[in-house]
This record gives structure tokens, sequence and C-alpha cells, in this order.
């Protein structure tokens, strides 16, 4: 099991090739598979660190504005799903609630935890620790939805008497996924392997 | 001397095989791929036509076996790209209010956003939903035209680069579950009407979700060397 260290799949074309430790060059795609361990370390905790700052304002401002006759109503992300709910539209209420809640903060503890497991040692083998890593890659761009939703709805509704604008919070969460999204990217999954071999031997 | 090199056997399930797990190493490299999912090394091994190897420790699938790889990519990433063209031509829905129609057409989203001075959600938006999917489709179709005629060998490796950094920031399957949302939320208030391009934006999705997680990347790598190194 201990050879297994010695092999990287590049990420952008998938061949395999002997791991060195330190920069290689893809032998297939000729492009760089991965850049300094610590400063992919540092690069994805900063990335972290932005997005959790910026969901805080996508939670306080309101993500839409509906205006209707001169009459305006802002809504939050957890009060569009609170009057979705009111409204009777369960499925609907629970995709953003899923989307724009849970999956940010899924996403935050698991790369939290990842990162923290890079530097202290946990009991969890690596192969759970890719397994999770896999699933905040996937889930990532799912938090979108909420910002699409917003982006539709001011689109088809610009009449004179009713509009819908986008909120401040609509920039901060479209910002937040991205950067969460960046976050994951800048990971090196190499980080896992050393710490799981360095443990067990 | 083979089987000290490396224990693998196949599980020969009614429709799938499992890799299983290397334990020596002097095998070539070709031979050999690593699970996206939990990073467990294996010997790939050639499968019969349509089937599927599955990881021996997470049971994610790693790789297909294809027919005529290079022809059905190739009139599939066409038909996708035609798709993509007629998806943002029309309106994908239309609303009603008070005689007055509004349409929704994937390049005018952004547009929208930027007269209302959103220009962060704007830009991030319409790259997500329209900018990326479109260089997505178009260096897709390009890299299986130059395939075909054998031509241009660099040019491919490039764009297979991009296409593989462009991939997760490919988002239009979650602007169409965007656009259901928006309409149940806009039920009620406005009559609404599916366009011709909802319906050649669900023919867009299904074809590019092939493309992009049917048909890996590493496929497409794999088929490029076997192209280029014939013609030597």
């Amino acid at each position: 099991m201990m050879k297994k260290n010695e092999y990287i799949s590049c990420p952008l074309c998938g061949a395999v090739n002997y791991d060195s430790g330190s920069e290689i060059v893809c032998r297939r795609c000729k492009h760089k598979i991965y850049h300094e361990k610590s400063k992919s370390y540092s690069r994805s905790l900063a990335f972290l660190i932005t997005a959790i700052i910026l969901y805080v304002p996508a939670n306080i401002y309101p993500i839409l504005i509906t205006n209707q006759l001169g009459k305006k109503e802002e809504n939050t992300i957890i009060g569009g799903i609170v009057s979705l709910w009111e409204h009777g539209s369960y499925p609907i209420a629970l995709i953003i609630l899923i989307a724009s809640v849970f999956v940010p903060i899924v996403k935050f503890i698991m790369l939290v935890y990842l990162l923290v497991s890079v530097k202290i040692n946990t009991d969890s083998s690596s192969v759970d620790k890719h397994k999770l890593f896999y699933i905040t890659e996937i889930i990532g761009p799912w938090s979108m939805v909420d910002v699409f939703v917003v982006a539709i709805l001011a689109t088809l509704v610009h009449y004179t008497y009713v509009s819908i604008i986008p909120g401040v919070a609509s920039t901060a969460f479209a910002l937040m996924v991205v950067f969460t999204m960046l976050s994951a990217h800048s990971f090196d999954t190499r980080m896992i392997l050393k710490e799981n071999n360095d443990g067990a031997s | 001397m083979i089987a000290n090199y490396f224990t693998f056997f196949l599980i020969a399930c009614t429709n799938c095989y499992f890799v299983m797990i290397v334990t020596m190493n002097d095998i070539p490299l070709d031979e050999l791929v690593i699970c996206d999912e939990c990073h467990s090394l294996h010997r790939k091994i050639k499968l019969k036509e349509a089937k599927t190897a599955y990881c021996e420790v997470c049971d994610n699938t790693i790789y297909h076996s294809h027919e005529n790889l290079l022809k059905n990519v190739t009139a599939l990433s066409l038909t996708t790209l035609i798709m993509f063209v007629l998806a943002s031509s029309f309106a994908i829905v239309r609303i009603e209010m008070n005689g007055i129609w509004h349409d929704l057409t994937l390049p005018f989203v952004f547009v929208t956003l930027f007269k209302e001075e959103f220009f962060v959600v704007g830009l991030i938006v319409s790259f997500l939903i329209f900018i990326i999917p479109m260089i997505y489709i178009l260096l897709y179709t390009t890299v299986m035209l130059f395939f075909n005629m054998k031509i241009a060998k660099e040019v491919t490796g490039k764009f297979l680069i991009v296409l593989a950094k462009l991939k997760p920031w490919n988002m239009i399957e979650i602007f169409l579950i965007s656009v259901l949302v928006a309409l149940v939320k806009l039920v009620g208030y406005a009559q609404i009407e599916f366009g011709i391009s909802f319906w050649a934006l669900i023919a867009f999705i299904v074809f590019n979700i092939y493309l992009s997680k049917k048909i890996q990347l590493l496929d497409l790598w794999d088929l490029r060397d076997e192209i280029y190194d014939e013609k030597k």
C-alpha cells in the first residue's frame, strides 16, 4: 500500500505519472500538475476564508427586491424560503433550502476539516478524505441555483408597475460560490496522501 | 512472471467489471489508471464493448469502453453545437402581464443585469451559463473535427487542457433547474409560455452531460494518442 503514494493522476488529462514530491510536468499533456504544496495550502485557506466572510452579507442583506406599485418588498435568502414554504410550494422551498443554505455550510465544514486534517493527524482514512473532497467538488456549483433564479426573475419581470431587482446579497452569494469553488480547486489532493502515510508509518 | 508483478482479477457481474488494485510498480504507466473519487491505483483491463469498469474500493465508475468513439462523439458534439445555437437564439420562456410579453433568452440575462447595474452578478452569471458553455462546446467540436482530419496535434492538446479547466465551471444544467424554480415562483402572477429554445436547451443539456460525464476527457486523450500515433 505504500507504493500508492508514488503515482499521481494528472487532474487535467487523467494520465498516471510518477510522483516525485515536487513540481511535476505531466508526461502526456505537458502541463504542470501541481504547484508547491505550501502555496496550495495557503491559497486554498485564503479562498475559503474569503468565501466564509462573503457568506455573512449574503445572508444579512436582501437577495431579491420586489417593486410593486412603488411598494418595495425585500427578501433575504431565509425569508424567501420561509415565504415559499408558507405559500405551499414545499419542493421549491426544499430545493432552495438545500442549494443555498445546506450546500455552502456543508462545503465550508468539509473544506475546513480537510485543511485541518492536513496539519493535525485525524483518524479518518485517506480513501474517506478523498471521497469527501470529491463530494465537495461535485456539490459546489449547485448553490448557484438561487443566484440564477434571481437573475432569471430580474430578466423576466421588469414592468413599469412591478419589477424584480437583484439585491446586494446576490453579488455576495455569487462571489461566495466562486470562491468556495476556487478554494476546492486549489486544494492539493497530495496533502491527503502524505498525511495518511506519515500517520501509518 | 507477470503474476508476481501484480495481482488483478475480474469479478464479472452481469454488466460490470471491477478493476483490482495494483500492488507492485514496474507496469507501464499507460496501463494504469487512478480513480477520481478515492485516488486508488488500478491496472487497466480491456473491456468488451459498451461495458464499464468500476473502482474496487469505492464503486465509482472509472472508465467506459466505447464503440466507434471518434465517429459518435464527432456527431454528438456537432448536434450539441446546433442545439446550443438554437437554445441561445430564441426565447426560453415567455411571460405575459397585462398584455405585455417578456422573453428570457440566454444572452439577454446579462444585458438586463447590466442595465440594473449589477455588473458582478451579471458577469458571473453570463460566464457560467452562456460564455463558458459556448467556448466549451466550440472547442469540443473543433477538437473532434481535428481528430477526424488527423491534423494539429499540438492544438488539440492545448484545447483539451482548456476543456479540462473549463469543465467544473459549466453550469448550464443548474441553470435549467433555476428556470423551473423561477417559473414556479411566477405561477399565479403571470401567464407563462415555453419558447422554442426551452426544448433545445433541454436537448443541449442532455447531450452536454453525455459529452462531459459519460465521455471522459481521459477517453479523448487516449483517442488522441491513438490517432496521432497511427499517422507516424
